[in-house]
């Protein structure tokens, strides 16, 4: 390092200490000394400064923010529409030219409707790109002429003989010039081109993936993109690893960067990464190295969980000009936490450990037949504390009379009903879980207060509680997996909601909706019966109900472990809000009535915009 | 107010105002930078542009017409820095009255030249490092301080107020470079 660059990297250090607002009496007095002494560090102070200003204006475009709206308010102009300043594109023209060119278009655009605006300022583009193009040739054809003339002295005593050379020569150089701005455009052109067509990302797996418009490569360039049914899995050029869920529309913008317009994504950024940022229409969202989910759900709300490292979740600024600074509201999130942004610039904490299978963090087995996202959601994954794709656990599920989490326990056990209705907020997709027992009184099944009119009086007890699986466990602690028509279900392959006499569970049919707002929900399907097993002491009897909205759309009754497995095909509309699947017993006996939902799964079809 | 200009409608006030705006958006990041030189502090910086500007609304009226806005502006900005040091007392102040003028008239002649500036700066930042660029994102565009993106990344904050003190030194000395004569350098 040369000792005027070590003089001014000094210099430079203690300038920025100086703009971080962190520098001490010590520091800030050398600095002093070192612009007292020399001009030249003085002269380098002022250009470091504009540097730093004009890194503030180019990178976020806070001044426009800082004074327009203000000042636009106190000189009682009104701002047009549209009017807030984005981050200044590298290819802006300066200031003075804009001011300049916006000038007669303002004029036009005052006495025009609102229908007309886009084909003015339409064709005041080509106006202007015409003017441009017609002064280019004028100053070309002058500096032509210049030459000529110059060279016409040079020459002037043979000017006659070469009259018809120096007109050729003229012709030349203008086919000379004309082929050098083409191909200076033509540079500039494939540039542009190869920049739009570099890789930015690699599909390196896939499990049940459909694509819009259907991909013919693996290697995805600059644009948008739709993943309409399954998971994903995308590496980034800069080493960052994304899984998308189905449904999912984004535009991947560069090696570090992706704008999500809604789905879920679950990013996973290496140290070398850092600074991947996820733009969502709410929110931008800045790693630093971690490995974090991201969700957009309806009204453009979005959502993030840290499950490693550090993030920063940052509101922009509002066009309104509330914020004097770039970043608007801002938020760092470690491990553990996590955050939903509002559409009105707000941010806040949110439970992460009230939904910790809201992401899928690995890809699923690709054999898996249901909890494909776009395609089938899985209810019993639900019950597991799942997203309904594969991210709840076996043999997790909830206890009906008190709403805890519980897993199978080891030793099989009653529990009583409480005659209560248990809402479950913390659970996005489940509106609340009960254990029905008619001699009670009212047995309400939903947040809002929906009643079963037909609920029959029951024990009003029921053992084990609400399962993802189809794990029974006696008394003495006996383990048995339960069966429908010879099928062992309960397994990733053969999902079940295990929900033994006496038990009701409500699913937030609008909480799904929310987390999925590209996709109708279409109809619940499901398998229902007392599960098969040979060692049955007694014909014990369950009633199987399902109920949407407080109606009873279907009610088998009196089922045994021989009964025939009931199917069940339920539509559903988009007014519906709240599903509702029972298991009574017959108010005499609760023994053995090991009721079983096999496969319950709702279908899902994407909307059509 | 002359009698001849028809302000009863509205219409001059209008066009007043928007001849105003035009000229300040077309000047408003020369002031910024001239301020920001004389004070070093962005939130500072920010305060005294918004009473600069109000300042130069409420005089326009009777100033207009203005050949140099843009000199007309900084004087006025000028005269709030003063202000703002008269103040804030001379404890923690970085110049003395004399520097300050010189100083003023340093980024008077520099922040006139910001277009160029502007332009300039965008190749420079284009030949540095993806992780440089990445770094001045997370400091600009994302309103961290260095501080913050040492602590975020986990390295040292020393060691991070070095990369950035060298990232605006490269950036500094590559725009005065591209903005000297030819064989300047």
């Amino acid at each position: 390092m040369t000792s005027e660059r070590k003089h001014s990297f000094e210099l430079g250090r203690l300038l920025t200490l100086l703009m971080d607002g962190n520098i001490n009496a010590v520091q800030l007095s050398k600095l002093r000394s070192l612009l007292a002494e020399d001009p030249v560090n003085r002269q380098y102070y002022v250009e470091f400064m504009v540097v730093c200003a004009n890194l503030r204006r180019y990178m976020a475009g806070s001044v426009e923010q800082a004074t327009s709206p203000q000042l636009l308010a106190s000189a009682n102009v009104e701002t047009p529409e549209g009017s807030r300043r984005y981050p200044i594109h590298p290819d802006e023209d300066v200031d003075a030219e804009k001011a300049k060119l916006a000038e007669p278009l303002l004029l036009k655009l005052d006495s025009c409707s609102s229908e007309d605006r886009p084909r003015i300022i339409r064709e005041y583009a080509e106006q202007q790109l015409e003017q441009f193009l017609a002064q280019q040739r004028e100053q070309e054809r002058q500096s032509l002429e210049r030459r000529y003339r110059q060279r016409s002295i040079d020459f002037k005593a043979v000017a006659e003989k070469l009259h018809r050379f120096t007109h050729i020569a003229k012709r030349v150089a203008i086919a000379l010039v004309i082929c050098s701005v083409l191909t200076f455009g033509i540079v500039i052109a494939i540039a542009h081109v190869r920049a739009q067509r570099a890789v930015i990302a690699t599909v390196v797996d896939s499990v049940h993936a459909q694509w819009t418009p259907q991909l013919q490569q693996m290697e995805l360039r600059r644009g948008r993109i739709h993943l309409t049914e399954g998971f994903a899995q995308v590496n980034f050029v800069s080493g960052s690893e994304v899984i998308l869920q189905a449904p999912c529309e984004f535009e991947l913008v560069s090696q570090n960067n992706i704008h999500l317009e809604n789905g879920t994504i679950t990013a996973r950024v290496p140290k070398q990464a850092f600074g991947f940022t996820v733009v969502t229409p709410t929110s931008h969202i800045v790693d630093f190295g971690t490995e974090f989910g991201v969700m957009v759900g309806t009204a453009n709300e979005s959502e993030v969980h840290v499950f490693q490292g550090q993030v920063q979740m940052m509101c922009p600024a509002s066009p309104s000009g509330a914020s004097r600074h770039s970043a608007g509201r801002t938020k760092n999130l470690t491990r553990g936490q996590a955050a939903k942004a509002t559409t009105v610039g707000e941010i806040h904490l949110v439970n992460v450990s009230d939904h910790p299978g809201l992401f899928v963090r690995e890809l699923p087995d690709r054999n898996r037949r249901t909890g494909i996202p776009g395609r089938i959601l899985d209810l019993a994954d639900i019950v597991g504390g799942g997203n309904g794709f594969g991210t709840g656990k076996i043999d997790q599920g909830i206890d009906p009379s008190t709403g805890f989490l519980i897993p199978v326990p080891s030793v099989g056990r009653y529990g009583q009903t409480t005659g209560q209705y248990m809402p479950l907020p913390a659970f996005p997709f489940i509106d609340g879980v009960f254990a029905p027992d008619g001699s009670e009184g009212q047995v309400i099944i939903s947040s809002t207060g929906l009643v079963f009119d037909r609920c029959p009086d029951t024990t009003g007890q029921y053992w084990l509680g609400i399962h993802n699986g189809a794990k029974m466990k006696t008394g003495d602690g006996d383990t048995f997996q339960g069966q429908l028509d010879g099928k062992v279900y309960g397994t990733m392959g053969y999902p079940a909601i295990n929900m033994h006499a006496n038990a009701g569970i409500t699913f937030d049919l609008n909480g799904i909706r929310s987390a999925m707002p590209a996709v109708q929900l279409v109809r619940f399907t499901s398998l229902c019966g007392v599960s098969q097993i040979t060692w049955i002491p007694e014909a014990a009897k369950a009633d199987f109900w399902i109920l949407v909205d407080g109606v009873v759309r279907a009610h088998f009754y009196d089922m045994t472990h021989s009964s025939k497995t009931a199917r069940l095909n339920i539509d559903l509309h988009e007014e519906d809000r709240f599903l509702t699947l029972i298991t009574t017993d017959d108010g005499v006996s609760n023994g053995w009535v090991w009721s079983l939902f096999a496969e319950p799964t709702i279908e899902l079809k994407l909307k059509i915009e | 107010m002359s009698t001849n200009e028809p302000n009863v409608d509205g219409f001059s006030d209008m066009n007043v105002s928007r001849e105003f705006v035009r000229l300040l958006t077309t000047n408003q990041h020369r002031i910024y930078a001239y301020i920001l030189t004389l004070v070093s502090d962005w939130d500072v910086a920010d305060d005294i542009l918004q009473d600069t500007c109000e300042v130069m609304w409420s005089k326009y009226t009777q100033t207009r017409p203005i050949k140099n806005f843009g000199s007309w502006a900084t004087q006025i900005a000028y005269n709030k820095v003063l202000n703002y040091y008269a103040k804030k007392g001379r404890e923690h102040v970085l110049f003395s009255s004399s520097m300050l003028e010189d100083i003023s008239a340093r980024a008077e002649e520099v922040s006139g030249q910001i277009s160029e500036r502007v332009h300039a700066l965008r190749r420079c930042l284009a030949k540095l490092s993806e992780h440089d660029q990445r770094l001045l994102r997370l400091r600009y565009e994302y309103g961290n301080t260095i501080k913050d993106i040492a602590q975020q990344l986990g390295r040292p904050i020393h060691g991070m107020y070095k990369t950035m003190a060298r990232i605006h030194d490269v950036l500094t000395r590559c725009v005065r470079r591209r903005l000297a004569p030819e064989g300047w350098l």
